[in-house]
């Protein structure tokens, strides 16, 4: 890596030192809610806890669900388990199911892409190969991180299981980028996510590692500066929209430089059960990253990167992060799931056939199962008064229900933890149908801090007290 | 019959005011409302394409791309369907030939307008190679960037600076500044080099040019120069010091992004030499102009038709010209789902290793390649008679004699493998991991080869069984017939599924066999005009004898896209149709192809906006 390197050439060509830039940034941002990590974890015997930060984590599953086998049976705390859902047992006080919810803006267009584009921003993306790319809204992941979590460590992490989809679908006339992507830091402006566990886990834990941006001085981004400056001087305002996408992103790097220093302190004292954590992770992913059949495999990948989401928000490196198990019409290979002998896609259309929905209803649990083991993964830290969990909203979900239909309505939808006790879990909360799930982001917007009154198509905030 | 037009974005042109004279109130509509407007009229129109809200030529031209389809449905006699009432011959040319001449020839060849581009990761990747020499890919862990336009990833739209790549970048222009070879750096530095700061100007001088790919600004120049004192200051020496200012040159916007001029008040006018050198490079090289270019666009020679010939000529003669496979050919074939996406279940095909599919995606480099270099007709890569294997592949193509782990061209003596569509790299990532898919092959042949994909598939649509012999004996052609046998699936799949029958001779990883599980395998087909054919080597000889045609205008409207690096419109399709004939028709070479496009109207011209946005 290249931020640890001692090589002389570099050091030169970097002309500066870290001091330099650390001087450079005008001002250390402040992170009031780091450093009260330590007090709130050690007064875990429940003297005046400090207030710990909500977190907000969206997990996405493509290819909808077998709605039969997902559907719990009854409502309110009473409510039985349903075989995909079943996997949650083990942390049913801290779970609420939803139902009868559902995008307005994912009606029609196509199967897909409108389902991914709207999950988690109410809206419909725009009909194009390209031009005008538009998913209509800022996603409710983003507004919290450009509102709430600007000044963390990371303002967001947004993570996937597999590489943005390449092409265009001549079919539908979408370009196939809108189902790679949750995130939308602007309307205009998909997130660029991780893949790769090991180059996510050095962007959380390692600040200053390998493309990290200890190595980016001062004086170089003043050059980038007033390069951009005249740059932008002759363009017309619509084109001045790509160079401002550049130099919005500059500030963002500068951010990180700012906050190097305080990161690297803020992971150097971590109490040992989260700094513990991390280092048995470095350690699987290096041994995972020798083996190049492990490597490849789908489940680990997705277990690995879980984890960096994991402790990502553990550590308050983060206060956000989104997953998406696959990109939309994923075809994943899930024969490793006993049972399984075939594409995710495929069996998505199941025609009603039972040697189809079978297999599909248990990759759906494969998925509900990894959810499951997220959320036990947050429950085993303490903090403040309880645990992690109890400080989080975890939505896990599809953006359409039955996949042989791409059925937008009565999406299934789970959102897990306390929200700082906010959210009376351990219930089924059904919805009238066709409740805007516009309602439950605001929910989750209005918890994490964020004075809005509505998002996208809301019609109020969905009641999950 | 919904279906993406070809040219994606509706347009209004200049057009005379619609009364008496407006043929197509008068003498267009009526036919279109007597035949079509039973299904294609009002908010319950199929394929949602309501016809009824045209009433003017006007409104017709704002709409062109649509139109341009009709005229193709109704020309091709696929529309109406045979089981409506049909116009006769005259009504069906007094449409055809009013929409082609209204519509795709008079005035609508307007050159599009180019946004500010990132550059792609091929071409950062392809430059630092070029411009400071080094080898290594450091692109590699640069996110990965969607595609746009005609499914490229070199597109404006669909190109985006997040944090993250701005980190990344970063990182690489460091690695890349430490290992460009010294050589690199002394010979920029000139041949009086030494620690002078005035041969050190000169080399950043040199080096911005081929970085910004125009000559850099002096306070630009300045900038860069005091980040080489900084460094020199602080005891580098003098080609330490030079590197300070490559990676400042490799973070900066002037770098990064690709800016053509605007000029205000014109509508249109011609890019200039250096625009010009730098759309060379990008389409031919997937990097920026080398010395020579941009020393005859400086000197303004390079806009000379001879010179442009000649230099276009130079940069495709030359090795790197290889990037026209790599990145046009495989994301035209959709090569990277064969990594990403498409993965044969490696219990049923354990012969389906890691380096036979890096083989697969070789074979498909090479032989485009080689149609390419070796001047050959663009129909070779429908049908051929050769391709490049080693002897893993050619093993799995069942071709004897071929020894060792390099790549070398042979002589195919069985008719069945030839061009694209029987590239074992094509066969595979048109499958499922567990069989073939019929389906998909077909819909690859008709988006691909015969540029005509199929509408898209209803919501509820149904899949075969994962497996091609599930318990029922069906076979996985007669229950794709029986599905059929549904009018509402049949519009669709008597297009595709015909095609990708006579592709059943290949299993899932492109193996050649003739019968699945001891049934002999029925590879005959037909297309919906009623031409049969047999199996590979017959679907082949069609495509060429019959479809060639349609085949090179939809293969040269992808390659123009690639080349102008955003997606078509309207004001491009009669420059699809002056390439084509440029370059001599159907049976054209494909570097004559590609030198049409470099001499074409729109590659030559830029546009003050999108058509229809503002007059």
């Amino acid at each position: 890596m290249i931020g640890s390197s001692s090589d002389p050439a570099r050091n030169v060509v970097r002309g500066t030192t870290r001091r330099d830039v650390l001087r450079s940034a005008r001002a250390i941002v402040a992170l009031p809610w780091l450093e009260s990590l330590a007090a709130s974890t050690a007064r875990a015997d429940g003297v005046a806890p400090g207030r710990p930060p909500l977190r907000f984590c969206a997990l996405y599953q493509p290819n909808g669900v077998h709605p039969g086998e997902w559907a719990v049976r009854g409502e309110g705390r009473g409510f039985e388990w349903s075989n995909t859902l079943a996997p949650l047992a083990p942390m049913r006080e801290q779970v609420t199911i939803l139902s009868g919810l559902w995008h307005r803006a994912a009606e029609g267009g196509d199967g897909h892409y409108v389902k991914t584009g709207a999950f988690l921003t109410g809206t419909t993306i725009r009909k194009t190969t390209g031009r005008d790319l538009d998913s209509g809204n800022t996603s409710v992941d983003q507004v919290i991180a450009q509102e709430i979590g600007r000044d963390d460590l990371l303002p967001s992490l947004e993570l996937s299981a597999e590489p943005v989809t390449a092409g265009i679908d001549r079919n539908v006339s979408y370009t196939r980028l809108y189902g790679s992507y949750l995130s939308w830091r602007d309307r205009h402006t998909p997130c660029a996510r991780q893949i790769d566990p090991r180059s996510a886990f050095d962007q959380v834990f390692r600040p200053g590692a390998g493309g990290a941006p200890t190595h980016a001085d001062s004086s170089v981004l003043d050059v980038v500066r007033d390069d951009a400056a005249s740059l932008r001087k002759k363009l017309g305002s619509d084109d001045r929209r790509k160079l401002d996408e550049y130099l919005d992103s500059i500030r963002a790097l500068e951010r990180r430089i700012a906050n190097e220093e305080a990161a690297r302190r803020h992971l150097e004292s971590l109490p040992s059960d989260r700094s513990a954590a991390i280092e048995a992770l470095s350690e699987r992913l290096r041994e995972a990253a020798e083996d190049p059949e492990r490597a490849q495999s789908h489940a680990l990948r997705v277990e690995s990167l879980l984890e960096v989401a994991a402790l990502a928000l553990v550590a308050r490196v983060t206060r956000v992060a989104t997953l998406m198990f696959g990109n939309a019409v994923t075809n994943q290979n899930f024969s490793f799931v006993e049972g399984v002998n075939g594409g995710f896609h495929e069996y998505s259309h199941h025609e009603g056939k039972p040697e189809k929905l079978e297999p599909y209803a248990r990759i759906n649990r494969w998925h509900v199962e990894r959810f499951a083991g997220f959320l036990a993964r947050l429950a085993e830290f303490r903090e403040g008064d309880g645990t992690v969990l109890d400080h989080s909203m975890v939505l896990f979900g599809a953006g359409f229900r039955d996949g042989n239909a791409h059925d937008p309505h009565d999406l299934p939808l789970v959102l897990a933890g306390r929200g700082g006790g906010t959210i009376a879990t351990g219930k089924h909360l059904a919805s009238p149908r066709d409740t805007p799930m516009s309602n439950l982001l605001l929910a989750v917007l209005r918890r994490a801090g964020v004075r809005r009154e509505e998002f996208a198509d809301s019609s109020g905030e969905l009641d999950l007290g | 019959m919904q279906r993406r037009p070809r040219f994606i974005i509706a347009i209004a042109i200049l057009a005379p005011a619609a009364g008496a004279n407006d043929r197509f109130a008068t003498t267009v509509r009526p036919i279109v409302e007597r035949y079509c407007f039973e299904c294609h009229a009002g908010a319950s129109a199929k394929a949602e394409i309501d016809l009824r809200r045209f009433d003017t030529e006007t409104s017709v031209r704002a709409e062109a791309a649509l139109w341009v389809e009709v005229e193709r449905r109704i020309a091709k006699s696929e529309m109406p369907p045979r089981s409506h009432p049909q116009p006769t011959q005259n009504e069906r040319s007094a449409v055809t030939e009013w929409i082609d001449r209204a519509v795709r020839r008079d005035g609508v060849r307007r050159p599009g307008r180019t946004p500010p581009r990132r550059i792609s990761h091929a071409e950062w990747r392809n430059t630092v190679r070029d411009v400071l020499g080094v080898k290594d890919d450091l692109t590699r862990e640069f996110p990965r960037d969607g595609s746009g336009g005609s499914g490229f990833d070199n597109v404006a739209d669909t190109l985006f600076a997040p944090p993250l790549l701005i980190e990344r970048w970063f990182d690489a222009a460091e690695k890349a500044a430490a290992a460009a070879p010294e050589a690199f750096i002394v010979g920029a530095l000139g041949p009086d080099s030494g620690a002078d700061r005035a041969a050190a100007a000169a080399a950043i001088a040199r080096l911005a040019m081929r970085l910004y790919r125009r000559p850099a600004h002096a306070e630009e120049l300045s900038r860069l120069l005091s980040e080489r004192d900084r460094a020199a200051e602080q005891g580098a020496s003098s080609s330490d010091a030079i590197r300070a200012a490559i990676r400042a040159m490799l973070v900066s916007p002037n770098f990064l992004y690709r800016v053509e001029r605007d000029r205000p008040g014109f509508v249109e006018w011609p890019i200039d030499d250096l625009e010009l050198a730098t759309r060379l490079a990008a389409f031919l090289w997937s990097s920026s102009p080398d010395e020579r270019l941009l020393e005859l666009a400086i000197a303004g020679r390079l806009t000379e038709p001879e010179v442009l010939r000649a230099e276009a000529i130079r940069l495709l003669d030359d090795p790197r010209s290889i990037s026209l496979a790599e990145e046009f050919a495989a994301q035209w074939l959709g090569i990277r789902r064969l990594i990403d996406a498409s993965e044969p279940d490696r219990g049923r095909f354990p012969t389906y290793t890691g380096s036979l599919r890096s083989a697969m995606i070789d074979e498909a480099r090479l032989f485009f390649d080689a149609v390419l270099r070796e001047g050959r007709p663009v129909l070779e890569l429908v049908d051929s008679t050769f391709t490049f294997v080693n002897e893993e592949l050619a093993a799995h193509y069942g071709i004897a004699g071929i020894r060792g782990e390099s790549m070398r061209r042979v002589v195919l003596t069985n008719p069945q493998r030839g061009g694209v569509v029987t590239l074992g790299a094509v066969l595979t990532l048109t499958s499922y991991p567990l069989r073939t898919s019929p389906v998909n092959r077909g819909r690859f042949v008709l988006d691909e080869i015969l540029d005509d994909p199929p509408p898209p598939p209803p919501p509820s649509v149904a899949f075969l069984p994962a497996d091609e012999t599930p318990g029922d004996g069906l076979s996985t052609r007669a229950r794709l017939e029986r599905h059929r046998a549904d009018p509402s699936c049949a519009g669709c799949h008597s297009r595709m599924d015909p095609l990708g029958f006579a592709l059943e001779e290949f299993d899932a990883i492109g193996r050649f066999r003739d019968r699945i599980d001891g049934v002999l395998i029925d590879a005959s087909g037909e297309l919906v005009s009623g031409e049969h054919f047999v199996g590979a080597p017959g679907l082949r000889r069609l495509l060429v004898r019959e479809r060639g045609e349609e085949f090179v205008h939809g293969f040269v409207a992808r390659l123009l896209g690639f080349a102008l690096a955003r997606g078509l419109e309207p004001g491009d399709a009669l420059a699809v149709e002056e390439i084509v004939s440029a370059a001599g028709g159907k049976d054209a070479r494909l570097r004559d192809l590609v030198l049409a496009i470099t001499e074409s109207y729109p590659f030559l011209r830029r546009g003050s906006a999108h058509y229809g946005e503002s007059p």
